[in-house]
């Protein structure tokens, strides 16, 4: 504790005490208070200054590198190399380890479909700006949404006319501690925001529930009015099944997070929570029967917080840090971080693999026809 | 009449002066305490803003751990608040007190830097936390009312927490600019926050003054100050009054909530709220505090739950617009400035000098009680009926029961005199 806090001169009695004038008392403490806030203001600036220098990228290991200017099919996903080109999206070839093609986008995020997609990105300044570009297969941005907070889910449907983005929406303090998401569906052809999911119907066994807490995140869409997402409400969370024209939303099953429906609309991947008594949650892969309701767990044990991308309807992809953590669930306040896409089977059975080093948000792009 | 008023200022301020100006003078003690809950409030609010950021995405909690956690933090709070006002009030050592709470908060900071890998210690940290919040709000406010001039006990409730709120509204701003320029650098803003807590105890030790006030001092344990003090009618009827208002009073989150069910305003704003209130608040505090001093706190008070009606009512409109959110902010924070700080003015009038932290504590705990009971019913009825009725049924209640706590704080100045 400081001098001023403390108080390491005699309490000052009526008369001073140990002979000392009470005015002078005054004076000492006057000036150990302004000492403590000089050492306050020093310790602030020393904090901020290397705080905001601390962070940007490291320089890491070489992969070869190629410039983009159009997508073929293949896999566009975000380069966590640790080198210059860290955050900007990139493509890779049908072969794993090829010379990847580095876009001009930079995103934290970023989905493509049908000749469209969406790449969140945060553009840091004194109040930071979020904002989604819809790019198309040229990498040209057509539009600029401003998003509300931190980007932390987009898909885009599979005609490339409707994106659905999460972002994190972080309450002011003043009255409510929660943080929240906010999910909303945009029109890729106009840019405007359709709905606001807050606003949907929410049903359970076709009668409407409400809550003050409801949360959605992590869509997944079937076509471009039938989708799949996550909806958390008392720290639990739903697998729900939407229809966007009619603004509403059933609850399907429970305890399951960020679905991703298989190409072929059978199956839906997603992230399990594996309580351990107030311990913090671990995630587990599984995958869902939608025609059985069967759902079995995947090869992969570790702890894997993403929304999974179906590669093909065999094989799932996923990003774990390269020292095999769970990646953030928002990159925000995690610029740098270098991490790997997984492939392992949706069977079940095998063995998680690494697919590209490097890499984070992958977006499997069919070949157009 | 007014029992305990304080006739000699502590402060260094002007006592005579006309109670003109933009800020009322009401002394430098009173404005002294108003700045360390100023950088207080700046600190702890620093790390309430990112705390739910850094517990579920750096120590990965989930939701419901999160949730226990708050809860348990929160009642930890209203559990301290008697304990460090029977503390204050037996030793008369109210600068003491509060300053081992705000001290104690202080080290909180650092001691989340030091446990910042796991989150047992860290919850530990937050509750000592809040045990020291609770300990030293009674002494404080003790303090401030000891210590306002004659006649201006609102004017000085005002100025405090005008000051206070100024502090809660930068916390989480300052907090959230570092981490915009410093992504992920929570350990900076805790550290940062430990360094503005420290000018804030440095205030209260060298600008606030000591009072010990005359009258005898009590030994009774707790519970037998406590008891002695609820079988004063006035007070008791005091307490009635706050009990049954709060008890009917949405709490802000639900509002806010409300206002986004019913209307089409675009969720990004919906940070803009808090701090529409709080400026609303911050705004009204000073000249709700004056006029309190001018016409009665009593009616002042009754005056904010008028503002609060009317924020219920426009809660009904269909899909209300920009100017229709304002308005429910500006009658929100209304109602906060003419009722939070002019409330415990009022408690000051009716508890003696020898019990006011352990009366103003007993005031503090019944509205924690209340609004705890309050926001319960409201999620209840809320998802059993959805949001428009429960609003309707809150408005028509708090309606039929406005008058009656008016009767209950008139009957209790009546037997107070």
């Amino acid at each position: 504790m400081s001098p001023g806090a403390g108080g390491p001169s005699p309490k000052p009695g009526p008369h001073g005490s140990a002979g000392v004038p009470r005015a002078t008392l005054r004076r000492r403490s006057v000036l150990a208070f302004v000492g403590l806030c000089v050492v306050c203001v020093a310790v602030i600036t020393v904090t901020v200054v290397r705080a905001v220098h601390d962070r940007g990228p490291r320089s890491g290991t070489g992969v070869a590198q190629d410039e983009a200017t159009q997508i073929s099919s293949g896999l566009l996903f975000r380069d966590t190399t640790l080198q210059r080109s860290f955050g900007r999206l990139a493509l890779a070839g049908a072969s794993p380890g090829a010379t990847r093609r580095i876009t001009p986008l930079t995103c934290s995020r970023a989905s493509f479909a049908g000749g469209r997609g969406v790449c969140l990105t945060v553009k840091r300044n004194i109040i930071s700006n979020y904002s989604a570009l819809v790019f198309n297969e040229r990498f040209d941005v057509e539009r600029t949404i401003q998003l509300a907070g931190i980007p932390s889910r987009t898909r885009v449907s599979p005609s490339g006319d409707t994106a659905a983005i999460t972002v994190f929406v972080l309450g002011h303090s003043y009255a409510d501690h929660k943080f929240s998401t906010r999910t909303s569906f945009v029109d890729l052809r106009s840019g405007d925001v359709v709905e606001d999911m807050e606003q949907f119907t929410v049903t359970k066994d076709g009668s409407r529930v409400y809550s003050l807490d409801f949360n959605f995140w992590g869509v997944t869409f079937a076509n471009d009015n039938r989708f799949f997402a996550t909806l958390g409400t008392a720290g639990r969370t739903y697998l729900v099944e939407g229809d966007l024209a009619a603004r509403r939303v059933e609850i399907v099953r429970d305890d399951m997070e960020c679905p991703s429906l298989s190409p072929d609309g059978s199956r839906i991947a997603f992230k399990k929570p594996v309580h351990s008594g107030l311990g913090p949650v671990r995630w587990r892969l599984a995958v869902l029967d939608l025609a059985s309701g069967d759902e079995h767990e995947l090869a992969e044990t570790r702890n894997v917080d993403d929304q999974v991308v179906w590669l093909d309807d065999e094989r799932i992809l996923y990003a774990l840090t390269s020292d095999g953590e769970a990646t953030p669930s928002t990159d925000d306040g995690q610029a740098s971080i270098a991490t790997d896409l997984w492939v392992t089977p949706a069977a079940g059975s095998g063995r998680p693999e690494v697919y590209v080093h490097g890499a984070s948000s992958p977006a499997v792009v069919a070949a157009s026809p | 009449m007014y029992i305990s008023l304080r006739r000699r200022p502590s402060g260094n301020g002007p006592v005579d002066s006309p109670p003109d100006g933009l800020v009322p003078s009401v002394g430098g003690n009173v404005v002294a305490l108003g700045l360390t809950s100023l950088f207080t409030d700046i600190s702890s609010e620093m790390v309430t803003a990112v705390l739910p950021l850094y517990l579920t995405f750096e120590l990965r909690l989930s939701a419901t751990q999160f949730g226990v956690i708050d809860g348990l933090t929160q009642a930890v709070t209203a559990l301290t608040l008697l304990a460090g006002a029977v503390v204050a009030d037996r030793s008369r050592r109210y600068k003491e007190v509060a300053f081992a709470g705000y001290a104690v908060s202080a080290g909180c900071k650092v001691g989340l830097l030091a446990v910042r890998s796991s989150w047992m210690p860290l919850t530990g940290m937050l509750f000592l936390d809040r045990t020291a919040k609770g300990l030293r709000t009674p002494p404080r406010d003790s303090l401030i009312s000891l210590s306002a001039p004659p006649g201006r006990l609102g004017s000085a409730f005002g100025v405090h927490r005008a000051l206070d709120t100024t502090g809660a509204v930068l916390g989480p701003f300052v907090a959230f600019l570092l981490l915009f320029a410093a992504p992920g650098a929570y350990s900076s803003v805790f550290l940062i926050s430990f360094c503005v807590a420290l000018v804030g105890v440095g205030i209260l030790a060298v600008f606030v003054d000591k009072i010990r006030d005359a009258g005898p001092v009590h030994d009774r344990v707790l519970f037998g100050a406590v008891a002695e003090l609820v079988r004063m009618p006035a007070l008791r009827r005091l307490l009635a009054a706050a009990a049954l208002l709060n008890v009917l009073t949405i709490s802000d989150a639900f509002v806010y909530l409300t206002l986004q069910h019913r209307s089409s305003f675009q969720s990004r704003f919906f940070p803009l709220l808090f701090v529409g209130t709080a400026v609303a608040y911050l705004a009204l505090a000073v000249p709700f505090g004056r006029l309190a001093d001018g016409i009665g706190p009593r009616r002042v008070v009754a005056g904010g739950y008028v503002l609060l009606l009317c924020a219920y009512g426009s809660l009904l409109l269909h899909d209300p617009g920009p100017l229709a959110i304002l308005a429910v902010l500006a009658l929100l924070g209304g109602y906060y400035a003419a009722t939070d700080g002019v409330l415990m003015a009022l408690a000051s009038t009716v508890v003696g000098v020898d019990r006011r932290a352990t009366g103003l504590a007993l005031v503090a705990t019944v509205v924690a009680g209340s609004r705890l009971v309050s926001s319960t019913g409201f999620g209840f009825l809320w998802s059993r009926m959805g949001p428009r009725a429960t609003v309707v049924t809150f408005l028509v209640a708090l309606t039929v029961a406005l008058p009656v706590a008016v009767r209950l704080f008139a009957a209790s100045a009546r037997s107070r005199s």
